[in-house]
């Protein structure tokens, strides 16, 4: 071959170039981390709430002042989520706070045999969903087998936080977080007295099983106005 | 003449790398392109408060925004220093509310393939509060309350994550 060709261009940096592109890319886009607390407020048409037994009835408000009263007891914020709990949990069987009622096995069977039914038959629409219960179903008869029905109860509590127009937007998170708190509180104490170890030893299904136990119940009320 | 031939007979060609820009190029692209971050300019200024027990939303398609808070020092001018609401880029009365929402409905709805599936859609759709934390409640409630009258729900208030600290 007599005819020589022009030498190639070295396409080697090319690659480099693009590495520090993607570096610089990598590195500048922020994913912004957003979380948030979710919750559904009531619908309008609700004109009467449902009748509520006024024991389970756990009511929050919070003042211009940023005071909060749980339950007819001026607490501070950092004294709600023990005593919130204590209210929740209502071990003591007090006439005052919210009811307890015993869970049926029978009853959790037939959900999850309706469950189960329904899984079996759930079309690509609703097949997550339909999962989803049966899991749901067949862990919380897992629960009340592994707990028994002294400590798996179903409590008939609902925490209604209510505020004052003037009171602070951070209070009320903070206090909101409290009162989230105080389920992870009674959560951890129940499965650490059963399983003797912390929350963060138990596996997922422990802690998925735990919360299926305690829901929370928390109720977006409206501002009252002129409460002191 | 052996169907094998002995090793050491021939040099063993180099990789060509010159398609490795063109792998590093797709991987660029791709998170130029995936890495969406959406990010309305704030005109109000927001510091959203702490909390431990909170969760990050799985979609954010479904995610509609509402910032309230206090206007910036150059808009305070026109606008007051009280806590406005901002809508898309620009702060607006309350009764602007119920349009904004029934926008961002339909555009969540015509993101699904079908009308049903889009109507299925579209009551997922999660109202994000970024409220800044001096704000009174009063002013939120009204929020909530012109929400509750279009049935708008589901409500996420934006927090800083905190827990682990």
């Amino acid at each position: 071959m007599a005819r020589r060709g022009t030498p190639e261009i070295n396409a080697g940096s090319m690659a480099d170039i693009a590495f520090l592109l993607l570096i610089f890319f990598l590195v500048t886009t922020t994913m912004e981390k957003e979380s948030g607390m979710m919750r559904l407020l009531p619908e309008l048409e609700q004109v009467d709430p449902e009748e509520v037994n006024k024991r389970n009835v756990v009511d929050v408000l919070v003042n211009d002042q940023n005071k909060i009263l749980l339950k007819g007891e001026l607490l501070e914020l950092s004294e709600v989520k023990v005593r919130m709990a204590e209210i929740i949990l209502n071990r003591g069987a007090n006439v005052d706070w919210p009811a307890n009622v015993l869970i049926q096995r029978e009853e959790l069977v037939q959900r999850l045999q309706d469950a189960d039914f329904a899984a079996k038959r759930a079309d690509k629409n609703n097949k997550k969903t339909t999962a989803k219960t049966l899991r749901k179903a067949t862990l919380r008869l897992k629960a009340f087998d592994e707990f028994g029905d002294n400590v798996y109860l179903k409590s008939k509590h609902v925490v209604s936080i209510q505020s004052t127009r003037g009171a602070d937007y951070n209070t009320y998170i903070e206090l909101s977080d409290q009162i989230l708190l105080a389920y992870k509180l009674i959560r951890e104490q129940t499965g650490s007295r059963k399983w003797n170890k912390p929350w963060r030893d138990f596996n997922s299904e422990q802690k998925e099983m735990l919360i299926l136990m305690f829901p929370p119940n928390i109720s977006e009320a409206q501002t009252v106005q002129g409460v002191e | 003449m052996s169907k094998f031939r002995k090793k050491g007979d021939k040099k063993v060609p180099g990789i060509s790398t010159a398609s490795l820009p063109d792998i590093v190029f797709i991987l660029l692209f791709f998170f130029m392109v995936a890495t969406v971050s959406k990010e309305e300019d704030l005109i109000v200024e927001i510091t959203m408060p702490n909390a431990e027990q909170c969760a990050r939303l799985d979609d954010k398609s479904l995610e509609v925004y509402i910032n309230v808070g206090a206007p910036v020092r150059e808009l305070q001018g026109q606008y007051g220093a009280e806590p406005r609401i901002q809508l898309n880029d620009a702060i607006k009365d309350i009764d602007f509310l119920a349009q904004y929402i029934e926008e961002k409905r339909q555009s969540i709805k015509q993101q699904a393939p079908t009308p049903e599936s889009g109507k299925k859609r579209s009551k997922k759709m999660v109202v994000s509060l970024k409220v800044d934390r001096d704000t009174k409640l009063g002013t939120l409630d009204d929020i909530k309350q012109e929400l509750r009258k279009l049935n708008a729900l589901k409500v996420n208030y934006v927090v800083n994550d905190v827990a682990g600290e």
